[in-house]
């Protein structure tokens, strides 16, 4: 393509031998703060003249100039004036600006007289080639500030790193100096801000996946410098599995786990659909309590001890069909981002991880499309500009094409079930201007099925985002963040007119927060912040539905609370070989009416036959507080360039808990506020890790922690959790504990790339209420129902070339914990069971292997669409773990099942597509 | 594409280490009539005998002001007391078992069980009977209730048996006896219990006790069935709710944590024993409906035990030599005039209708 583009150019050399006088057309025109860019787009609607240039050279130029009757060349000329820039005109009235050097657009005059012209004319081709930013490095000095401006040694230069051809920030990209050593990554928005020695440095910038630049930079004072990064041609050649190969050496966080969308595709998948949490659940220290079951846990903390965002707004059920789905939509993720240890002061609310969800930026530049189809779901995605260049938006949608699944599950049980979902993304971009950009997200996502019969079950959940970023100036940057999170659930049963009913459930959560972020060094970087959380609750109602109905109406009271907070946090390089995280946050939260309250008999346990008195709430009137500090430490110290060993404490508190009899996320779960009964939940960890990068991108890593867990919820025997209008009565007060090491050896590029870690933990819960009733296991440790202590994972990608490639994952961890049945006795003619103390057995071991095999279409770069193939058999050995085990007593006879979820391999076809 | 097979094994755990057996106390002290309450142990799971009764235990009914009757062991494990009238409130449950281990039941209220409405059955989409009980007692705001029920059917065997195979004389006569027809019962197996606090009244509308499908061997001919219904507390009720949970609504997907599930014993020797049981004290309700063949859509075949029978022939030469555990059916017509040539014969499982478990006596309360 280039050498073409070359020959024309060349071809055009000389069809202008003369160049011709410029026409005297006249423009007017008036610019404030324009990008060059823009202030080339009006110009070329003004007149015939196209611009060539090359964006990386031009980026940082803005143009502010008002004029009228002037012609191209007058306007050139002052534009240009006191810059590095030149520019030059051919007869095809195309300009080429280039910084420093004049294109020349006619030969040299010896051209045809046997004169030397090797020299020159290599010299333009060099110049010459301005269509596309360079592969190799850009050599290009960029002055910022003016000379003189302080006396300060340093100078900030702050500013965005974004793709040329889409717009969207680069994310996790690094731009540094190297000597001395100094660097920052850009943040979620692309946002960077680097305080270096004055005078020429070279900015180093490098992102997989985009061609490496680097800047000679002139630095004056403090200055904006936005760098645009191409997307390396052939992005195939890398398998991306973490942005930065280094972060999990040199950075500061610990157990911080990243997944990008890369990565997630080429994980084997049942069913077709890439899906974040299977990838997630791939992860060290993460696990499942089974198949089919979307909620995880980390390092031994409950399913719903997970503060899942999606672009801000917390998810409270993130799966899609009883869990064989999540609930987002891969197709328009940016990456994911899960905390499991060191978690920073600007995140609480949930005790034992952070699952930070990001949707993609639409495309700034132009029209684009993706989707694909999949034996079960079909999904689509249309992003593109609204303003070029400002703002842009991304849609999404997804859904199920049919209740077939559910009719090919051999059990009468499925037979006569129906199951439904869909979700829809938008996600809105705008720059206001170069400090203030707006970021507007909406989801919604809607389950419905039936299962067995009679009873339908629908839920939903819903998310909307609004986030104003602003620039105060190279080094403090603020965002202001409302987030609104619903969720509800209706259970509805008509079959029997008589007691038709409908039982619903709703949170409605808002958010506001601000955040800021002071670069006051290169060595401090701080981040502070307040925010508040507004809960309602309605925590059931039941209502009876036709007329027949003599159901009566149950309602349960509302719920509303209020969680204030506020932090600071600090990331301080005391050395380049020492650096350490210290923050600081503060939750204030409090319960508040209208309710009314039961008052239970002071050294009783809770029992309805224990309440002697009801105390009304007002409106907003408070009903319990609960605050407390949640401190955050980590360290992190580089024994060499390629060793770290890191340590971190933190402490969470969560006032909001889910309330399950059983052992996954289910759509009957409650979710319960703190308050005078239900205390707040509180983690404490403590972790330290060692680190080691190899050669050939290989890193070994170890990881262990202890984590304590205050105030666990747990249930007495059979307890009754919906509907229940003293729940207190029903649920314990347990203390949880969890310790585990985690190994880790992974390579993150290569033909073959992938990781493979093995990961030992227990989690355990003692129950010592003060009777028997409120006592598990006569108040012994027990294991909790995620406790597996040995997990292997092992991920593997080999490349055979750009467009074929296959994948192979293997996942073993020990049975979950079950309660079985000690002994058998008949009772009434039918035999019964005997269940042992909880928890004492284990079902079998899990093993599965999956495999996929993935075609990429051809690489032309341009074409109508590129489509891929994705042809994977999840479960390829066929076993069948166990979901669960369980005794019935079938017409008196005790009869033991094993429940497995995919009984046999299952291999699917995944079509992608995108334009 | 996709053969998704979530499926469902037969599992059996690993041998868990043999406890001490537990006493189960199984039993209703029922105002009406002579009440039985039966002792025994639970086993290990794998066990094939039958429960192991606990004999020489000694129990005693107590009312609060601590008078006491005792019941009498009639066979090993069954303890009875004698239809009597009870006074008190309510009462408690002592008892001693032979190695002089104490248990005792909390005080319960004894509960007199409204009538019963009305027993209907309807026919169900797939054309099998439903059968509902309704109730209410509208004297107490809140209403707990227990059911089980004996169901009662007619059969017949495969084969009509209109001959007998004499062995002495060595030749065929005619039967008299009827060993064609007969009657079986069983009880119920399922916990079934209903409360009515989340209704407006304390009513039961069609609570769903059985359902038989449309080719069961119980609607070929005519069916009945008993209820019998429990006024119960709501202790008793939460307990065979939680019983009822942990071992019969395990397994599916969204199912409860198991747990264990005592009653209202205590063990007086050793307050850690678990015992197992619920004392129940008060009055029962019962009714009977039949349901014959003619108010259904019968199936075009029904669904019996005897799919597998086959019918020889001994022709009239063989009689002498016939010999083995057959029974013989009907005579086997000559097709080139009157008479017979020979006689059918099968195996006794598909001619005599009592070796499938029923008996030829027609019960009291047949129609």
């Amino acid at each position: 393509m280039r050498t073409v583009k070359f020959i024309l150019l060349l071809f055009s050399f000389i069809t202008s031998l003369t160049s011709l006088a410029q026409e005297d057309k006249t423009i007017s025109g008036e610019y404030s703060n324009q990008s060059f860019n823009n202030f080339v787009v009006a110009l070329e609607q003004k007149t015939d003249y196209k611009f060539f240039f090359n964006p990386a050279q031009t980026d940082s130029l803005t143009i502010t100039i008002s004029f009228s009757s002037k012609t191209i060349v007058e306007v050139l000329d002052e534009v240009f004036r006191n810059s590095d820039y030149r520019y030059s005109i051919d007869a095809n009235h195309y300009v080429y600006v280039t910084l420093r050097e004049p294109i020349l657009t006619e030969l040299p005059s010896n051209f045809f007289s046997g004169g030397d012209l090797s020299d020159s004319l290599g010299q333009r081709k060099e110049n010459a080639r301005f269509e596309e930013a360079e592969k190799v490095k850009v050599e290009k000095l960029t002055i910022i500030g003016t000379r003189g401006a302080n006396d300060k040694s340093t100078a900030t230069i702050a500013g965005y790193v974004r793709s040329v051809k889409t717009g969207e920030p680069v994310i996790g990209a690094s731009v540094l100096i190297e000597k001395p050593l100094i660097g920052v990554a850009t943040d979620g928005n692309g946002f960077y801000s680097i305080t270096l020695p004055k005078g020429t440095q070279q900015l180093r910038i490098r992102s997989i996946g985009m061609k490496s630049i680097d800047r000679n930079v002139l630095l004056h004072s403090d200055g904006k410098m936005n760098i645009e990064m191409d997307e390396d041609v052939l992005p195939l050649k890398e398998v991306v599995v973490e942005s930065e190969k280094d972060e999990r050496v040199m950075g500061l966080q610990m157990g911080l786990e990243k997944i990008d969308i890369k990565t997630m595709k080429q994980i084997p998948v049942a069913l077709g659909e890439v899906d974040i949490l299977k990838a997630v659940l791939t992860l060290p220290g993460v696990q499942s309590v089974g198949e089919a079951t979307v909620g995880f846990n980390v390092r031994g903390g409950a399913t719903d001890q997970n503060l899942i965002l999606f672009n801000d707004a917390t998810i409270y059920n993130p799966s899609h069909l009883f869990g064989f789905f999540s609930a987002f939509n891969a197709d328009l993720i940016k990456n994911v981002e899960l905390y499991k240890s060191g978690i920073p002061a600007e995140y609480g609310g949930r005790i034992s991880s952070v699952l930070d969800i990001s949707t993609r930026e639409g495309n700034k530049r132009k029209w684009s499309g993706s989707g694909g189809i999949s034996p079960i779901t079909g999904r689509f995605a249309l992003e593109g500009p609204i303003l070029k260049d400002k703002s842009s938006f991304l849609i999404g949608g997804r859904s199920t094409y049919s209740d077939w699944l559910l009719k090919k599950i051999p059990s009468s049980n499925f037979q006569n079930s129906q199951a439904s979902f869909y979700d829809l993304n938008l996600a809105i971009t705008h720059e206001i201007n170069s400090k203030n950009n707006l970021y507007i997200s909406g989801y919604i996502s809607k389950d419905r099925f039936k299962l067995q019969g009679d009873t339908a079950y629908s839920y939903s959940n819903q998310a909307a985002s609004l986030k104003w970023r602003h620039i105060f100036n190279n080094k403090l940057l603020g965002t202001l963040t409302t987030t609104y999170s619903g969720y509800d659930y209706t259970v509805a049963s008509h079959e029997n007119p008589i007691n038709a009913f409908d039982l619903s459930y709703a949170i409605d959560q808002l958010n506001a927060k601000a955040d800021f972020n002071y670069f006051l060094s290169s060595r401090h970087t701080i981040g502070f912040g307040t925010g508040v959380v507004h809960y309602k609750l309605a925590p059931g109602s039941l209502q009876p539905v036709g007329n027949e109905s003599i159901v009566v109406p149950d309602v349960l009271q509302n719920e509303q609370a209020l969680e204030s907070s506020i932090y600071v946090g600090d990331n301080f390089e005391i050395t380049p070989q020492l650096s350490v995280y210290g923050g600081l946050r503060y939750s204030f939260f409090q319960n508040r009416g209208p309710r009314d309250l039961f008052i239970y008999q002071s050294g009783s346990p809770k029992d309805v036959s224990t309440i002697i008195d009801t105390v009304s709430f007002p409106s907003g009137k408070k009903i319990s507080n609960s605050s407390g500090p949640e401190v955050r430490l980590s360290a992190r110290y580089s024994v060499s360039r390629n060793t770290s060993v890191k340590v971190s404490y933190n402490r969470l508190r969560q006032y909001i808990q889910m309330l399950s009899n059983t052992t996954a996320i289910a759509p009957t779960d409650i979710w319960k506020l703190s308050d005078p009964y239900i205390k707040p939940l509180i983690g404490d960890q403590i972790s330290v890790g060692y680190y080691h990068s190899l050669k050939k991108s290989f890193e070994v890593s170890v990881e262990a922690y202890y984590k304590i867990m205050h105030n666990f919820l747990d249930y007495k025997g059979g307890a009754e959790l919906i509907l229940n209008h003293h729940i207190e009565t029903d649920v314990l007060n347990a203390e949880g504990k969890a310790y585990g090491v985690e190994f880790l050896l992974k390579k993150s590029s290569g033909k073959i790339n992938g990781w493979l870690s093995y990961t030992y933990s227990r989690s355990l819960l003692k129950t010592a209420g003060e009777t028997t009733i409120e006592t598990i296991n006569r108040g012994e440790y027990y294991p909790s129902n995620y406790d597996k202590p040995h997990a292997v994972n092992f991920i593997g990608n080999y490349k055979f070339n750009r467009r074929f490639s296959m994948s192979l994952n293997m996942v073993y961890s020990t049975g979950r914990p079950i309660t079985l049945p000690i002994a058998k006795y008949n009772l009434s003619g039918s035999g019964r069971l005997l269940y042992s103390d909880r928890n004492q057995y284990r079902i079998p071991d899990y093993f599965r292997t999956d495999f996929s095999f993935n075609v990429e279409g051809n690489h032309k770069i341009k074409k109508l669409a590129h489509s891929s193939w994705s042809f994977s058999v999840y479960n390829l050995t066929g076993r069948r773990n166990a979901y669960s085990v369980y005794f019935t007593s079938e017409e008196g006879v005790i009869k033991g099942y094993k429940l497995s979820i995919f009984g046999s391999a299952i291999p699917t076809i995944t079509y992608n597509f995108k334009f | 594409m996709i053969f998704l097979t979530g499926c469902i094994d037969p599992y059996l755990p690993p041998v868990t280490e043999q406890q001490a057996s537990v006493l189960v106390i199984d039993g209703f002290i029922n105002l009406n009539e002579e009440s039985t309450i039966r002792l025994s142990r639970s086993q290990n799971i794998y066990d094939t005998i039958a429960p192991l009764a606990e004999p020489g235990a000694i129990i005693s009914l107590e009312d609060e002001a601590g008078t006491k009757v005792f019941l009498t062991e009639t066979k090993a494990g069954s303890y009875v007391l004698p239809q009597q009238v009870l006074s008190a409130n309510k009462y408690r449950l002592n008892i001693q078992t032979k190695n002089l281990q104490q248990y005792q039941s909390g005080f319960e209220p004894v509960k007199v069980s409204p009538p019963i409405d009305s027993l209907t059955w309807n026919l169900t989409e797939n054309l099998g009977v439903q059968v509902n009980v309704n109730t209410h007692e509208f004297e107490n705001p809140k209403g707990f209730y227990r059911w089980t029920f004996d169901e009662t059917w007619q059969y017949t065997s495969k084969y009509q048996s209109f001959f007998i195979y004499n062995y002495d004389t060595r030749r065929v006569d005619l039967r008299s006896d009827n060993i064609f027809e007969c009657y079986r019962s069983a009880s119920s197996t399922d916990i079934l219990i209903e409360s009515t606090i989340r209704l407006s009244k304390n009513a039961v509308p069609n609570f769903p006790l059985t359902y038989i499908p449309n080719d069961s061997e119980r609607l070929r001919y005519t069916y009945s069935i008993l209820v019998t219904q429990y006024a119960i507390t709501e202790d008793a009720f939460s307990y065979w709710q939680q019983l009822k949970k942990t071992t019969e609504d395990l397994g599916t997907l969204f199912g409860p944590l198991p747990s264990q599930v005592t009653g209202n014993f205590q063990s007086i020797s050793n307050p850690n024993e678990p015992v197992i049981g619920y004392f129940a004290i008060g009055s029962t309700t019962t009714n009977r409906i039949f349901i014959t063949a003619s108010q259904l859509q019968g199936p075009p075949v029904y669904d019996t035990p005897y799919d597998n029978c086959e019918a020889s022939q001994l022709l009239n030469a063989n009689i002498p030599n016939f010999g083995g555990p057959f029974l013989l059916t009907s005579g086997i017509p000559n097709p080139a005039g009157p008479g017979i040539i020979g006689y059918y014969y099968s195996t006794p499982r598909c001619v005599d209708c009592r070796e499938t478990g029923g008996t030829t006596t027609k019960p009291a309360f047949w129609p």
